[in-house]
Protein backbone atom coordinates (compact mmCIF):
# COMPACT_ATOMS: atom_id res chain seq x y z
CA UNK A 1 0.00 0.00 0.00
CA UNK A 2 1.55 3.25 -0.88
CA UNK A 3 2.33 5.47 2.43
CA UNK A 4 0.67 7.86 1.93
CA UNK A 5 -2.52 6.04 1.76
CA UNK A 6 -1.28 4.17 4.92
CA UNK A 7 -1.01 7.14 6.45
CA UNK A 8 -4.16 8.31 6.20
CA UNK A 9 -5.65 4.78 7.49
CA UNK A 10 -3.87 5.51 10.47
CA UNK A 11 -4.13 9.71 10.91
CA UNK A 12 -7.98 8.40 10.39
CA UNK A 13 -7.85 6.23 13.28
CA UNK A 14 -5.97 8.70 15.64
CA UNK A 15 -8.37 11.02 14.91
CA UNK A 16 -11.43 8.76 15.78
CA UNK A 17 -9.86 8.76 19.15
CA UNK A 18 -8.54 5.09 18.56
CA UNK A 19 -5.48 4.31 20.91
CA UNK A 20 -5.41 0.30 21.11
CA UNK A 21 -4.64 -1.82 17.45
CA UNK A 22 -4.97 -5.65 17.27
CA UNK A 23 -3.96 -7.66 14.18
CA UNK A 24 -2.15 -10.39 12.53
CA UNK A 25 0.13 -9.01 9.46
CA UNK A 26 -1.15 -8.54 6.15
CA UNK A 27 0.60 -8.10 3.01
CA UNK A 28 -1.44 -5.55 1.60
CA UNK A 29 -1.33 -3.50 5.30
CA UNK A 30 1.99 -4.06 5.72
CA UNK A 31 2.81 -0.33 5.69
CA UNK A 32 -0.13 0.27 8.27
CA UNK A 33 0.78 -1.97 10.66
CA UNK A 34 4.93 -0.80 10.59
CA UNK A 35 3.20 3.37 10.99
CA UNK A 36 0.73 2.15 14.04
CA UNK A 37 3.84 0.32 15.53
CA UNK A 38 6.00 3.53 15.46
CA UNK A 39 3.23 5.66 16.85
CA UNK A 40 3.47 6.17 20.70
CA UNK A 41 -0.64 7.83 20.58
CA UNK A 42 -1.11 3.30 19.68
CA UNK A 43 -0.28 0.42 21.65
CA UNK A 44 -0.25 -2.56 19.03
CA UNK A 45 -0.92 -5.90 19.86
CA UNK A 46 0.29 -8.53 17.22
CA UNK A 47 -1.65 -11.93 17.47
CA UNK A 48 -0.56 -15.53 15.91
CA UNK A 49 -4.80 -15.95 15.72
CA UNK A 50 -7.29 -12.99 14.73
CA UNK A 51 -9.75 -14.79 16.86
CA UNK A 52 -7.51 -14.03 20.10
CA UNK A 53 -7.08 -10.49 18.38
CA UNK A 54 -10.74 -10.16 18.71
CA UNK A 55 -10.82 -10.98 22.08
CA UNK A 56 -7.74 -9.03 22.86
CA UNK A 57 -9.27 -5.73 21.76
CA UNK A 58 -12.79 -6.86 23.70
CA UNK A 59 -10.14 -6.94 26.62
CA UNK A 60 -8.87 -4.07 25.67
CA UNK A 61 -12.08 -1.96 25.71
CA UNK A 62 -13.10 -3.33 28.90
CA UNK A 63 -9.85 -1.89 30.20
CA UNK A 64 -11.32 2.01 29.07
CA UNK A 65 -9.14 1.63 25.43
CA UNK A 66 -10.67 2.14 22.28
CA UNK A 67 -9.62 -0.69 20.30
CA UNK A 68 -9.31 -1.36 16.50
CA UNK A 69 -8.72 -4.59 14.70
CA UNK A 70 -6.41 -4.90 11.77
CA UNK A 71 -7.27 -8.29 10.09
CA UNK A 72 -7.29 -9.40 6.70
CA UNK A 73 -10.50 -10.98 4.82
CA UNK A 74 -9.20 -14.78 5.51
CA UNK A 75 -8.75 -13.16 9.14
CA UNK A 76 -12.11 -12.80 9.31
CA UNK A 77 -13.10 -15.92 8.76
CA UNK A 78 -10.81 -16.83 11.82
CA UNK A 79 -12.11 -14.42 13.46
CA UNK A 80 -15.63 -15.26 13.31
CA UNK A 81 -16.74 -17.03 16.61
CA UNK A 82 -15.15 -14.34 18.46
CA UNK A 83 -16.66 -11.65 16.57
CA UNK A 84 -20.12 -13.92 17.34
CA UNK A 85 -19.24 -13.86 20.96
CA UNK A 86 -18.39 -9.76 21.40
CA UNK A 87 -22.08 -9.58 19.89
CA UNK A 88 -23.23 -11.20 22.97
CA UNK A 89 -21.39 -9.06 25.13
CA UNK A 90 -22.51 -6.09 23.40
CA UNK A 91 -18.73 -4.78 22.45
CA UNK A 92 -17.87 -2.23 20.08
CA UNK A 93 -15.03 -2.71 18.10
CA UNK A 94 -13.93 -1.00 14.62
CA UNK A 95 -12.36 -3.43 12.54
CA UNK A 96 -10.44 -2.44 9.42
CA UNK A 97 -9.81 -5.06 6.78
CA UNK A 98 -8.02 -4.73 3.69
CA UNK A 99 -10.03 -6.19 0.76
CA UNK A 100 -8.27 -8.47 -0.81
CA UNK A 101 -9.87 -11.07 -2.96
CA UNK A 102 -11.88 -7.52 -4.31
CA UNK A 103 -12.23 -7.09 -7.74
CA UNK A 104 -9.04 -6.03 -9.44
CA UNK A 105 -6.86 -7.96 -6.90
CA UNK A 106 -4.18 -9.51 -8.97
CA UNK A 107 -3.71 -12.76 -7.18
CA UNK A 108 -5.41 -15.50 -6.74
CA UNK A 109 -8.56 -14.70 -3.90
CA UNK A 110 -10.96 -15.36 -5.47
CA UNK A 111 -12.85 -16.80 -2.42
CA UNK A 112 -13.00 -13.47 -0.88
CA UNK A 113 -15.15 -11.77 -2.80
CA UNK A 114 -17.80 -14.66 -2.37
CA UNK A 115 -17.60 -14.74 1.03
CA UNK A 116 -16.46 -11.43 2.99
CA UNK A 117 -19.49 -9.45 2.88
CA UNK A 118 -21.95 -11.70 2.91
CA UNK A 119 -20.71 -13.11 6.24
CA UNK A 120 -20.53 -9.54 7.68
CA UNK A 121 -24.13 -9.99 6.85
CA UNK A 122 -24.57 -13.20 7.98
CA UNK A 123 -22.70 -11.87 11.77
CA UNK A 124 -24.77 -8.58 11.40
CA UNK A 125 -21.95 -6.50 11.31
CA UNK A 126 -22.73 -3.39 9.58
CA UNK A 127 -19.78 -1.79 6.81
CA UNK A 128 -18.81 0.78 4.78
CA UNK A 129 -16.73 0.06 1.54
CA UNK A 130 -13.88 2.55 0.71
CA UNK A 131 -12.43 3.01 -2.67
CA UNK A 132 -11.41 6.27 -2.53
CA UNK A 133 -8.31 7.60 -0.95
CA UNK A 134 -9.85 10.94 0.03
CA UNK A 135 -12.47 9.12 1.96
CA UNK A 136 -10.70 7.04 3.98
CA UNK A 137 -10.43 9.63 7.35
CA UNK A 138 -13.57 10.24 6.99
CA UNK A 139 -14.91 6.62 6.90
CA UNK A 140 -12.89 5.57 9.58
CA UNK A 141 -14.20 8.64 11.92
CA UNK A 142 -17.91 7.38 11.19
CA UNK A 143 -17.35 4.01 11.78
CA UNK A 144 -15.61 4.14 15.15
CA UNK A 145 -18.74 6.66 15.98
CA UNK A 146 -21.14 4.10 14.81
CA UNK A 147 -19.49 1.13 16.51
CA UNK A 148 -19.37 2.99 20.18
CA UNK A 149 -23.06 4.39 19.51
CA UNK A 150 -24.68 0.89 18.60
CA UNK A 151 -22.09 -1.19 20.63
CA UNK A 152 -21.06 -3.55 18.29
CA UNK A 153 -18.41 -3.78 15.41
CA UNK A 154 -18.21 -1.93 12.80
CA UNK A 155 -16.37 -2.93 9.55
CA UNK A 156 -14.33 -0.34 6.96
CA UNK A 157 -13.17 -2.75 3.86
CA UNK A 158 -10.44 -0.75 1.93
CA UNK A 159 -10.65 -1.28 -1.86
CA UNK A 160 -10.23 -0.27 -5.48
CA UNK A 161 -7.96 2.86 -5.26
CA UNK A 162 -8.02 3.31 -1.64
CA UNK A 163 -5.83 0.31 -1.06
CA UNK A 164 -3.76 -0.33 -4.55
CA UNK B 1 -30.04 -29.61 25.84
CA UNK B 2 -28.81 -33.43 24.84
CA UNK B 3 -28.61 -35.58 22.14
CA UNK B 4 -31.69 -38.02 23.28
CA UNK B 5 -30.53 -41.83 23.59
CA UNK B 6 -32.74 -42.81 20.56
CA UNK B 7 -31.20 -40.15 18.56
CA UNK B 8 -27.42 -41.42 19.48
CA UNK B 9 -28.21 -44.32 17.64
CA UNK B 10 -30.07 -43.16 14.65
CA UNK B 11 -27.09 -41.23 14.41
CA UNK B 12 -24.36 -43.98 15.00
CA UNK B 13 -26.45 -46.20 12.50
CA UNK B 14 -26.79 -43.43 9.97
CA UNK B 15 -22.56 -43.36 9.71
CA UNK B 16 -22.67 -46.52 9.78
CA UNK B 17 -24.19 -47.38 6.81
CA UNK B 18 -23.29 -43.94 4.82
CA UNK B 19 -19.45 -45.42 5.18
CA UNK B 20 -18.05 -42.56 7.86
CA UNK B 21 -14.89 -44.42 8.91
CA UNK B 22 -13.64 -41.20 10.34
CA UNK B 23 -14.79 -38.25 12.85
CA UNK B 24 -13.37 -35.30 14.45
CA UNK B 25 -14.40 -33.76 17.26
CA UNK B 26 -14.09 -31.37 20.22
CA UNK B 27 -14.86 -33.16 23.40
CA UNK B 28 -18.29 -30.97 24.21
CA UNK B 29 -20.41 -32.11 27.43
CA UNK B 30 -23.89 -32.11 25.63
CA UNK B 31 -22.87 -34.71 22.80
CA UNK B 32 -20.63 -37.24 25.63
CA UNK B 33 -22.58 -40.24 25.13
CA UNK B 34 -22.50 -39.77 21.30
CA UNK B 35 -18.80 -39.09 21.57
CA UNK B 36 -18.15 -42.13 23.69
CA UNK B 37 -19.80 -44.41 21.62
CA UNK B 38 -17.62 -43.47 18.62
CA UNK B 39 -14.42 -42.79 21.01
CA UNK B 40 -15.06 -46.90 21.54
CA UNK B 41 -16.85 -47.88 18.22
CA UNK B 42 -13.91 -49.75 16.30
CA UNK B 43 -15.96 -48.93 12.87
CA UNK B 44 -14.16 -45.26 12.98
CA UNK B 45 -10.97 -43.57 13.42
CA UNK B 46 -12.15 -41.17 16.35
CA UNK B 47 -9.86 -37.57 16.34
CA UNK B 48 -10.26 -35.70 19.65
CA UNK B 49 -9.23 -31.93 18.74
CA UNK B 50 -8.74 -29.00 20.90
CA UNK B 51 -10.55 -26.55 18.00
CA UNK B 52 -12.57 -27.45 15.47
CA UNK B 53 -10.10 -25.45 12.40
CA UNK B 54 -8.13 -28.24 13.65
CA UNK B 55 -10.85 -31.23 13.41
CA UNK B 56 -11.63 -29.56 9.76
CA UNK B 57 -7.64 -29.76 8.74
CA UNK B 58 -7.32 -33.81 9.91
CA UNK B 59 -10.66 -34.35 8.17
CA UNK B 60 -9.26 -33.05 4.94
CA UNK B 61 -6.07 -34.75 5.41
CA UNK B 62 -8.06 -38.03 5.82
CA UNK B 63 -10.19 -37.75 2.56
CA UNK B 64 -7.45 -37.11 0.89
CA UNK B 65 -6.26 -40.62 2.20
CA UNK B 66 -9.04 -42.18 1.00
CA UNK B 67 -11.30 -42.06 4.47
CA UNK B 68 -14.47 -41.21 4.73
CA UNK B 69 -14.79 -38.34 7.48
CA UNK B 70 -17.13 -36.60 9.59
CA UNK B 71 -16.87 -33.38 11.99
CA UNK B 72 -18.92 -33.62 15.03
CA UNK B 73 -19.19 -30.11 15.51
CA UNK B 74 -21.97 -27.82 17.69
CA UNK B 75 -23.03 -24.26 16.33
CA UNK B 76 -20.33 -22.46 18.48
CA UNK B 77 -17.43 -24.39 16.85
CA UNK B 78 -19.14 -23.97 13.39
CA UNK B 79 -17.79 -20.54 14.03
CA UNK B 80 -14.59 -21.73 15.10
CA UNK B 81 -14.06 -23.40 11.75
CA UNK B 82 -15.17 -21.14 9.27
CA UNK B 83 -11.37 -20.54 7.96
CA UNK B 84 -10.20 -24.10 7.10
CA UNK B 85 -13.98 -24.68 5.59
CA UNK B 86 -13.15 -21.58 3.08
CA UNK B 87 -9.92 -22.25 2.82
CA UNK B 88 -9.61 -26.03 2.23
CA UNK B 89 -13.00 -27.37 1.88
CA UNK B 90 -14.58 -24.53 -0.30
CA UNK B 91 -11.50 -23.54 -2.35
CA UNK B 92 -9.94 -27.14 -3.06
CA UNK B 93 -13.75 -28.59 -3.02
CA UNK B 94 -12.91 -30.98 -0.49
CA UNK B 95 -16.19 -33.73 0.78
CA UNK B 96 -16.96 -32.94 4.47
CA UNK B 97 -20.20 -34.44 6.75
CA UNK B 98 -20.84 -31.32 9.06
CA UNK B 99 -23.29 -33.17 11.95
CA UNK B 100 -24.32 -30.08 13.32
CA UNK B 101 -26.57 -30.40 17.26
CA UNK B 102 -28.38 -27.31 16.64
CA UNK B 103 -27.61 -25.73 19.85
CA UNK B 104 -29.66 -22.10 20.03
CA UNK B 105 -32.42 -23.52 18.00
CA UNK B 106 -35.87 -22.12 19.06
CA UNK B 107 -36.52 -24.20 22.41
CA UNK B 108 -32.94 -24.04 23.61
CA UNK B 109 -33.52 -21.80 26.42
CA UNK B 110 -29.70 -21.32 27.93
CA UNK B 111 -28.81 -17.63 27.10
CA UNK B 112 -25.43 -18.15 25.96
CA UNK B 113 -26.85 -19.87 22.71
CA UNK B 114 -28.71 -17.09 21.47
CA UNK B 115 -26.33 -16.13 18.80
CA UNK B 116 -26.49 -19.41 17.02
CA UNK B 117 -29.79 -18.96 15.96
CA UNK B 118 -28.77 -15.85 13.96
CA UNK B 119 -25.70 -17.46 12.72
CA UNK B 120 -25.99 -20.80 11.92
CA UNK B 121 -27.80 -20.74 8.90
CA UNK B 122 -26.55 -17.46 7.19
CA UNK B 123 -23.43 -18.99 8.12
CA UNK B 124 -23.74 -22.04 6.63
CA UNK B 125 -25.25 -20.46 3.19
CA UNK B 126 -22.56 -17.87 2.95
CA UNK B 127 -20.24 -20.62 2.86
CA UNK B 128 -22.32 -22.55 0.46
CA UNK B 129 -22.82 -25.89 2.25
CA UNK B 130 -26.36 -27.44 1.65
CA UNK B 131 -27.59 -28.51 5.18
CA UNK B 132 -30.50 -30.38 6.11
CA UNK B 133 -32.56 -29.91 9.20
CA UNK B 134 -34.08 -32.74 11.10
CA UNK B 135 -36.04 -32.46 13.90
CA UNK B 136 -37.32 -36.12 13.95
CA UNK B 137 -35.30 -38.67 15.04
CA UNK B 138 -36.78 -41.50 12.56
CA UNK B 139 -35.44 -39.11 10.09
CA UNK B 140 -31.60 -38.74 11.49
CA UNK B 141 -30.23 -42.07 9.38
CA UNK B 142 -31.65 -41.20 6.13
CA UNK B 143 -30.08 -37.55 6.27
CA UNK B 144 -27.17 -38.63 7.58
CA UNK B 145 -26.90 -41.20 4.46
CA UNK B 146 -27.89 -38.38 1.96
CA UNK B 147 -26.02 -35.96 3.55
CA UNK B 148 -22.80 -37.99 3.02
CA UNK B 149 -23.96 -39.56 -0.84
CA UNK B 150 -23.96 -35.56 -1.96
CA UNK B 151 -20.66 -34.32 -0.08
CA UNK B 152 -18.92 -37.19 -2.00
CA UNK B 153 -20.36 -36.46 -5.37
CA UNK B 154 -20.57 -32.67 -4.77
CA UNK B 155 -16.77 -32.46 -3.82
CA UNK B 156 -18.06 -29.76 -1.07
CA UNK B 157 -19.05 -29.98 2.71
CA UNK B 158 -22.88 -30.78 3.28
CA UNK B 159 -24.43 -30.59 7.35
CA UNK B 160 -27.00 -32.43 8.74
CA UNK B 161 -28.48 -29.94 11.75
CA UNK B 162 -29.91 -31.97 14.51
CA UNK B 163 -32.91 -30.18 16.49
CA UNK B 164 -36.31 -30.91 17.77
CA UNK B 165 -36.76 -34.48 19.38
CA UNK B 166 -34.10 -35.01 18.74
CA UNK B 167 -31.78 -32.85 21.35
CA UNK B 168 -34.74 -32.10 23.86
CA UNK C 1 20.92 -20.53 7.14
CA UNK C 2 19.06 -19.87 4.61
CA UNK C 3 15.74 -21.93 4.50
CA UNK C 4 16.50 -23.12 0.49
CA UNK C 5 19.66 -24.98 1.95
CA UNK C 6 17.73 -26.56 4.47
CA UNK C 7 15.12 -27.58 1.50
CA UNK C 8 17.68 -28.87 -0.60
CA UNK C 9 19.22 -31.09 2.10
CA UNK C 10 15.54 -32.24 2.43
CA UNK C 11 14.56 -33.60 -0.80
CA UNK C 12 18.11 -34.88 -1.14
CA UNK C 13 17.40 -37.32 1.61
CA UNK C 14 13.70 -37.32 1.32
CA UNK C 15 12.49 -41.21 0.31
CA UNK C 16 10.73 -40.65 -2.88
CA UNK C 17 7.31 -42.18 -1.39
CA UNK C 18 7.40 -39.72 1.71
CA UNK C 19 4.34 -37.64 1.74
CA UNK C 20 4.78 -33.81 1.83
CA UNK C 21 2.44 -31.22 3.11
CA UNK C 22 3.91 -27.35 2.81
CA UNK C 23 2.21 -23.82 3.39
CA UNK C 24 1.21 -21.35 0.73
CA UNK C 25 3.88 -18.95 0.22
CA UNK C 26 7.67 -19.27 -0.68
CA UNK C 27 7.83 -22.43 1.30
CA UNK C 28 5.49 -24.06 -1.26
CA UNK C 29 7.20 -22.78 -4.12
CA UNK C 30 11.02 -23.52 -2.94
CA UNK C 31 9.84 -27.30 -2.33
CA UNK C 32 7.98 -27.84 -5.78
CA UNK C 33 11.71 -26.16 -7.17
CA UNK C 34 13.53 -28.80 -5.64
CA UNK C 35 10.58 -31.91 -5.98
CA UNK C 36 8.02 -31.62 -7.87
CA UNK C 37 5.93 -34.87 -6.93
CA UNK C 38 2.58 -35.83 -6.51
CA UNK C 39 3.36 -37.15 -4.06
CA UNK C 40 3.36 -33.24 -2.01
CA UNK C 41 0.33 -31.25 -1.11
CA UNK C 42 0.65 -27.68 -1.80
CA UNK C 43 -0.71 -24.59 -0.99
CA UNK C 44 -2.43 -25.51 2.29
CA UNK C 45 -3.33 -22.41 4.11
CA UNK C 46 -2.36 -20.63 6.83
CA UNK C 47 -2.74 -22.75 9.97
CA UNK C 48 -3.56 -25.73 8.76
CA UNK C 49 -0.72 -27.82 7.86
CA UNK C 50 -0.25 -29.74 10.88
CA UNK C 51 -3.69 -30.58 11.08
CA UNK C 52 -3.70 -31.60 7.66
CA UNK C 53 -0.43 -33.51 8.00
CA UNK C 54 -2.23 -35.12 11.19
CA UNK C 55 -5.18 -36.09 9.76
CA UNK C 56 -3.04 -38.08 6.55
CA UNK C 57 -0.73 -39.73 9.42
CA UNK C 58 -3.77 -41.15 11.14
CA UNK C 59 -5.28 -42.30 8.04
CA UNK C 60 -2.17 -43.67 6.48
CA UNK C 61 -0.14 -45.12 9.67
CA UNK C 62 2.34 -46.86 6.84
CA UNK C 63 3.09 -43.83 4.95
CA UNK C 64 5.80 -41.22 6.35
CA UNK C 65 3.97 -37.57 6.39
CA UNK C 66 6.53 -35.03 6.68
CA UNK C 67 5.34 -31.38 7.12
CA UNK C 68 6.42 -28.44 5.92
CA UNK C 69 5.24 -25.77 8.72
CA UNK C 70 6.11 -22.15 8.99
CA UNK C 71 6.17 -20.05 12.39
CA UNK C 72 3.28 -17.65 12.06
CA UNK C 73 1.63 -21.06 10.20
CA UNK C 74 1.57 -22.88 13.23
CA UNK C 75 1.05 -20.30 15.49
CA UNK C 76 -2.63 -19.93 14.50
CA UNK C 77 -3.30 -23.17 15.65
CA UNK C 78 -1.10 -24.07 18.26
CA UNK C 79 -3.15 -26.58 19.80
CA UNK C 80 -2.27 -28.77 17.11
CA UNK C 81 0.78 -29.18 18.64
CA UNK C 82 -1.35 -31.02 21.81
CA UNK C 83 -3.72 -32.48 19.45
CA UNK C 84 -0.81 -34.49 17.46
CA UNK C 85 0.90 -35.65 20.68
CA UNK C 86 -1.86 -37.15 21.79
CA UNK C 87 -2.27 -39.43 18.90
CA UNK C 88 1.22 -40.66 19.24
CA UNK C 89 2.34 -40.67 15.95
CA UNK C 90 4.95 -42.89 14.32
CA UNK C 91 5.31 -41.79 10.72
CA UNK C 92 5.61 -37.69 11.56
CA UNK C 93 8.65 -35.53 10.57
CA UNK C 94 7.21 -32.00 11.70
CA UNK C 95 9.50 -29.21 10.29
CA UNK C 96 9.07 -25.75 10.97
CA UNK C 97 11.02 -23.41 8.96
CA UNK C 98 11.17 -20.49 11.72
CA UNK C 99 11.91 -17.19 10.27
CA UNK C 100 10.68 -15.47 12.84
CA UNK C 101 7.79 -13.97 10.72
CA UNK C 102 5.11 -13.50 8.49
CA UNK C 103 7.22 -13.64 5.01
CA UNK C 104 4.40 -14.35 2.75
CA UNK C 105 2.29 -11.15 4.29
CA UNK C 106 4.57 -8.68 4.36
CA UNK C 107 7.54 -9.72 6.59
CA UNK C 108 6.58 -8.50 9.92
CA UNK C 109 7.99 -9.85 13.01
CA UNK C 110 5.82 -13.11 14.54
CA UNK C 111 5.61 -14.46 18.14
CA UNK C 112 8.84 -16.18 17.57
CA UNK C 113 10.69 -13.00 16.99
CA UNK C 114 9.97 -12.29 20.75
CA UNK C 115 10.11 -14.70 23.74
CA UNK C 116 8.00 -17.64 21.49
CA UNK C 117 10.19 -21.07 21.39
CA UNK C 118 8.51 -23.96 19.79
CA UNK C 119 10.55 -25.89 20.80
CA UNK C 120 9.79 -25.98 24.15
CA UNK C 121 5.83 -25.58 23.26
CA UNK C 122 6.13 -29.20 21.17
CA UNK C 123 8.03 -30.54 24.35
CA UNK C 124 5.50 -29.14 26.77
CA UNK C 125 2.53 -30.77 24.53
CA UNK C 126 3.83 -33.99 24.63
CA UNK C 127 6.35 -34.35 21.40
CA UNK C 128 9.32 -36.30 22.63
CA UNK C 129 11.85 -36.02 19.88
CA UNK C 130 12.38 -32.36 19.90
CA UNK C 131 15.58 -30.69 18.17
CA UNK C 132 16.60 -27.12 17.03
CA UNK C 133 18.96 -26.22 14.27
CA UNK C 134 20.45 -22.94 14.13
CA UNK C 135 23.24 -24.44 11.11
CA UNK C 136 22.87 -26.18 7.76
CA UNK C 137 25.37 -29.24 9.45
CA UNK C 138 23.28 -29.67 12.63
CA UNK C 139 20.10 -29.46 10.25
CA UNK C 140 21.35 -31.78 7.99
CA UNK C 141 21.91 -34.47 10.99
CA UNK C 142 19.01 -34.12 12.98
CA UNK C 143 16.75 -34.10 9.93
CA UNK C 144 18.17 -37.21 8.56
CA UNK C 145 17.83 -39.18 11.66
CA UNK C 146 14.18 -38.17 11.84
CA UNK C 147 13.48 -39.52 8.10
CA UNK C 148 15.18 -42.49 9.12
CA UNK C 149 13.91 -43.57 12.52
CA UNK C 150 10.39 -44.04 13.24
CA UNK C 151 7.98 -41.93 15.52
CA UNK C 152 6.99 -38.23 15.76
CA UNK C 153 9.39 -36.23 15.09
CA UNK C 154 9.47 -31.83 15.62
CA UNK C 155 12.81 -29.83 14.14
CA UNK C 156 12.58 -25.93 14.23
CA UNK C 157 15.07 -24.71 12.09
CA UNK C 158 16.04 -21.28 12.29
CA UNK C 159 16.24 -19.70 8.98
CA UNK C 160 16.87 -16.29 7.66
CA UNK C 161 14.03 -14.54 5.90
CA UNK C 162 14.10 -14.29 2.04
CA UNK C 163 14.04 -16.80 -0.69
CA UNK C 164 15.97 -17.18 -4.25
CA UNK C 165 15.85 -15.32 -7.01
CA UNK C 166 14.55 -17.23 -10.63
CA UNK C 167 12.28 -19.91 -8.68
CA UNK C 168 10.38 -21.38 -11.16
CA UNK C 169 6.17 -19.82 -10.84
CA UNK C 170 4.30 -22.00 -9.07
CA UNK C 171 1.37 -22.08 -11.24
CA UNK C 172 -0.31 -25.22 -9.05
CA UNK C 173 -3.35 -23.86 -7.21
CA UNK C 174 -5.68 -25.71 -4.57
CA UNK C 175 -7.51 -27.62 -6.94
CA UNK C 176 -5.10 -29.35 -8.68
CA UNK C 177 -3.05 -29.68 -5.49
CA UNK C 178 -6.28 -31.67 -4.38
CA UNK C 179 -7.06 -33.89 -7.57
CA UNK C 180 -3.18 -34.61 -8.28
CA UNK C 181 -2.31 -35.59 -4.53
CA UNK C 182 -5.63 -37.57 -4.16
CA UNK C 183 -4.53 -39.60 -7.58
CA UNK C 184 -1.00 -40.43 -6.06
CA UNK C 185 -2.99 -41.61 -3.21
CA UNK C 186 -5.52 -43.72 -5.35
CA UNK C 187 -2.43 -44.78 -7.58
CA UNK C 188 0.02 -45.70 -4.73
CA UNK C 189 -2.43 -47.42 -2.10
CA UNK C 190 -4.79 -49.19 -4.31
CA UNK C 191 -7.76 -47.16 -3.09
CA UNK C 192 -10.62 -44.90 -4.22
CA UNK C 193 -10.52 -41.51 -3.26
CA UNK C 194 -12.42 -39.42 -5.77
CA UNK C 195 -15.47 -40.88 -6.54
CA UNK C 196 -18.88 -38.62 -8.17
CA UNK C 197 -21.48 -40.88 -8.23
CA UNK C 198 -23.08 -41.18 -11.41
CA UNK C 199 -26.16 -43.06 -11.98
CA UNK C 200 -27.20 -43.54 -15.70
CA UNK C 201 -23.36 -44.17 -16.90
Amino acid sequence: MEVGKARAVVEGLREAGVNFAVGLPDSQFHEVYELIAEDPSFKYVGVGNEAEGAAVAMGAWFGGKKPVLLIATSGLLVATFSLARLHLKEVPLLVVIPYRGDLGDPRWMGIYKKLTEPMLNAMDIPYEVVKQPGEIKKTIGGCQACTERWLKPVAVLITGEALW
Amino acid sequence: MKLQPRAVEEVLQGLKKAGVDFVSLLPDSDFSELQERVGNDLDFTCVPVSNEAIGVGACAGAWLSGKKPALLVPTSGLLVATWPLTSLCMAWGLPLLLLIPYRGDIGDAFWLMGPYKDTTEPLLRVLHIPFVTVAKTEEISKAIIDAQGSTISWQRPVAVLLTGETIK
Amino acid sequence: MKRFECLKILASALDPSALMVANVGPISREWNALRPSDANLLQVNLGLCAAVGMGLAISLPHRQVVILDGDGNLLLNLASLADMANQELKNVVHIVLDNEAYEGGGGLRSATAGKANLALIAEGAGIKNVHVATGLDFFEKAAREALQSAGHHFVVAKVEKGSVPELPTLTLDGKEAKYRFARYIERTEGKQILKPRYTHI
